[in-house]
């Protein structure tokens, strides 16, 4: 790691991480608000799209930000990109910046500074509010600007991400950002921070506003998420209880008290009918209720006074509003532990209907989908089956670097005789070797059972010759990511047939014709090797998938074993060097193969064994 | 004095016939052949050794089939007995062939567990979560 500058010394770099899902509302102006802090250091800005559905991938190729880097997350949530972001990153100081969080000119020197101190870890900024916002993004914002001023400007005990910059060196001794977490993977690593050893640090001189979210609903969403991520590192760090410095004690009762008054009103009610003494349950509930509204209502008052607005009274309402999302969430998370489900409801990156300016039923959607989808970790393996491809290996392996610096490879060496064992070695990738080449089928086979046992969910499958391009990979993973499809396949439709002859594309054509007429789905690509295949997919594939000339009878095996398959057109690349194996003969004997496939595999039982899930 | 004839052909077809016998079981001793596939070549042999000690059962047998020639018969016999065994032999080939399959696929994965393990004994301590 470098070490802090002397005065007047070379200033260290910086790497900016960024992870956004769908945010194509406030993207461009975050990463304006990033490129506002050059001061002649190095600096990078690498943006980990996690699956955006909206314009944010476009708006991102747009934007001409020298030292920009978009790689592409997995669709596992916010935690999971930012980690992958800060594995891609160079630099020993990251900052990591939400994907609604504006800074202002001069938000970077005052933390950069503050980690010249060895023994702080991180440092946060402050959010100032934006008055122009929304009402009740106004709430959100004074009422944290509320919280900060209770802060002292030094010592912390919580860092939130978003406005924050990291020692990289930190996380090496500290570990990365808990995937498992959709909401409080910050407090779960300032508390893992300080276990290390480490202080943490507020910068009241470093300001962003943050983009709260909008009408009351989504800022009920939003707290029902906080609520049931607390609750997850409550349940972690039992000692935590108390809140931190930016949770303060009476903001931790405010549930429990809430908890109470409303199980005294349930109380109420079900002794008014049963006609029992239902009234002093009622007063008790309303007692209860009235101390959160008063003490509500002197913070709102002594903010009001503080801020000159009077957007601030309104914090008892807002916050008996929070309180109630909080309850819903301890009843949520409840019942989810004793009923033994996952425990993943909320993301804070999932699609915001609020913040999108189409709030329609696509918004809800996802929404719903992102609550009821386990968000347990999702692995993925890349398989590069290679035979022969000493050539083209390492530009295949780079280029998956480059657009996938998470994704694990594995390379499957199938028999080769040239220098292909010596480039995988040195590569640093994973790898497999067959003894004498078996073929693709055994090689994926190797590759998948692999993978299974490794405990990776998705395998995608590239060519080692670089026609597959890394930038697709999350083109083919996404159907599956949403549970749509357990087998993925890239069809070329390029201008790489130009250098096809004739015969091949002939040939080509009728395997597609047979295969649609046997198969009853299009399939514009027999012979695509770029292919990602899902959890059921990878099971059944380990034990069973095609030998010989496999792509073609890899569909209808896939049909005849009831497999979802989903084509999604891929650009392809011509050869990237070697040579190709594809010549009319081969081509020819596929045919037959696949004539004979065609006769037996609908005669064969369905090989049944994978369970259906 | 015994009423069979016996002239020097049959002598010899004996003769070759129990010598195959004798090769055959002479194999499965040493272990040269697992017993499951010589199975097919004693009985193959003793097929010949029965039809070259009563040579009446072709001409019998012929008679009944309508074929002219015996010895055609015999031929016939042959071809179908071989062509029998070779498919069986491809089956077995096949089996083989997903038994090696599976024997590399699994030594590869193998190789490459040893490889994690050792890196593993002798890296960073990679208990939390993947390092940077």
């Amino acid at each position: 790691m470098a070490s802090p500058p002397a005065a007047g010394g070379s200033p260290i770099p910086v790497s900016f991480v960024v992870p956004v899902r769908n945010g194509e509302r406030w993207i461009r102006d975050v990463i304006e608000g990033i490129a506002l802090q050059r001061d002649g250091r190095p600096m990078e800005i690498i943006v980990v799209d996690d699956g955006s559905e909206d314009r944010t991938t476009a708006i991102l190729r747009e934007l001409a930000v020298p030292d920009l880097r978009v790689i592409a997350g997995y669709g596992r949530g916010a935690a999971a990109a930012v980690n992958t972001g800060i594995r891609a990153a160079r630099f020993p100081i990251i900052c990591q910046v939400d994907q609604d969080v504006l800074l202002r000119a001069g938000w970077l020197e005052p933390l950069v500074s503050a980690l010249d101190d060895p023994t702080v870890a991180a440092a946060q900024g402050c959010y100032v509010s934006d008055r122009t916002a929304d009402l009740s993004a106004r709430v959100m914002g004074f009422d944290l600007e509320q919280r900060y001023d209770a802060l002292q400007n030094g010592r912390t005990t919580h860092v939130c991400t978003g406005n924050s910059v990291y020692r990289a060196e930190a996380f090496q001794r500290a570990g990365l950002f808990d995937e498992q977490l959709g909401y409080g993977y910050d407090n779960d690593m300032s508390y893992r921070l300080q276990q290390a050893g480490y202080r943490l640090v507020f910068r009241r001189e470093a300001q962003s506003t943050h983009r709260w979210r909008e009408g009351l609903w989504g800022y009920c969403v939003q707290q029902y998420g906080f609520g049931y991520g607390r609750l997850d590192l409550v349940a972690r760090y039992p000692r935590r209880l108390t809140g931190d410095s930016v949770s303060p004690l009476q903001m931790m009762l405010h549930p429990v008290v809430m908890t109470i008054a409303l199980l005294a009103l349930a109380a109420a009610a079900v002794l008014a009918a049963a006609s029992g003494p239902a009234r002093y349950v009622l007063l008790l509930a309303a007692g209860l209720l009235c101390v959160l509204f008063v003490e509500r209502a002197i913070a709102g008052a002594r903010a009001a006074r503080r801020f000159r607005s009077t957007t601030p009274l309104l914090f008892p309402l807002f916050h008996l509003a929070r309180d109630a999302a909080w309850v819903a969430a301890i009843a949520t998370w409840t019942a989810r532990r004793i009923t033994g489900r996952g425990s993943h409801p909320a993301h804070s990156m999932t699609t915001r209907p609020a913040d999108r300016g189409h709030a329609g039923p696509r918004g809800s959607r996802s929404t719903a989908r992102a609550q009821t989808t386990p968000r347990a970790l999702t692995r993925v393996l890349g398989l590069i089956p290679a035979h022969n491809e000493a050539a083209t290996l390492q530009g295949v392996v780079a280029d998956v670097r480059a657009s996938h610096p998470a994704l694990d490879l594995l390379v499957i060496d199938d028999g080769s005789t040239d220098d292909t064992p010596d480039v995988v070695e040195e590569l640093g990738v994973r790898w497999l070797r067959l003894p004498e080449r078996m073929g693709i089928g055994s090689a994926m086979r190797a590759g998948l059972r692999y993978a299974a046992r490794q405990g990776y969910h998705i395998a995608v499958r590239l060519d080692g010759d670089g026609q597959h391009r890394a930038s697709d990979i999350q083109l083919i993973l996404a159907p599956i990511l949403d549970g749509r499809a357990d087998v993925v396949l890239g069809s070329r439709y390029t201008a790489s047939d130009a250098n096809t002859s004739l015969s091949v594309r002939l040939v080509q054509r009728l395997l597609s014709l047979c295969l649609r007429a046997l198969t009853g789905r299009v399939v514009t690509d027999p012979t695509s090797g770029f292919c990602a295949l899902g959890p059921r997919a990878v099971r059944l594939l380990a034990e069973h998938h095609p030998t010989g000339y496999p792509e073609p009878e890899l569909q209808l095996f896939l049909d005849r074993n009831g497999l979802r398959v989903v084509e999604v057109p891929v650009l392809a690349r011509s050869r990237q060097g070697g040579r190709t194996s594809l010549t009319p003969f081969r081509l020819t004997a596929a045919g037959a193969r696949v004539l004979l496939a065609m006769i037996i595999v609908p005669f064969r039982s369905g090989v049944g064994r994978v369970e259906r899930d | 004095m015994i009423d069979i004839d016996i002239d020097r052909v049959q002598v010899v077809a004996i003769v070759v016939s129990v010598v195959l016998l004798m090769v055959v079981l002479e194999l499965v001793r040493r272990r040269k052949l697992v017993e499951e596939y010589s199975l097919l070549w004693i009985v193959g042999s003793l097929a010949i050794l029965g039809l070259s000690i009563w040579r009446g059962v072709l001409d019998l047998a012929a008679r009944q089939l309508g074929v002219f020639y015996p010895p055609s018969l015999l031929l016939m016999l042959l071809v179908v007995s071989v062509f029998v065994a070779l498919l069986w032999f491809s089956v077995v080939l096949s089996r083989q062939r997903t038994q090696i399959d599976r024997l590399m696929e699994e030594t590869a994965i193998l190789g490459a567990e040893i490889r994690d393990l050792r890196s593993h004994d002798a890296g960073a301590p990679a208990d939390r979560l993947p390092l940077l």
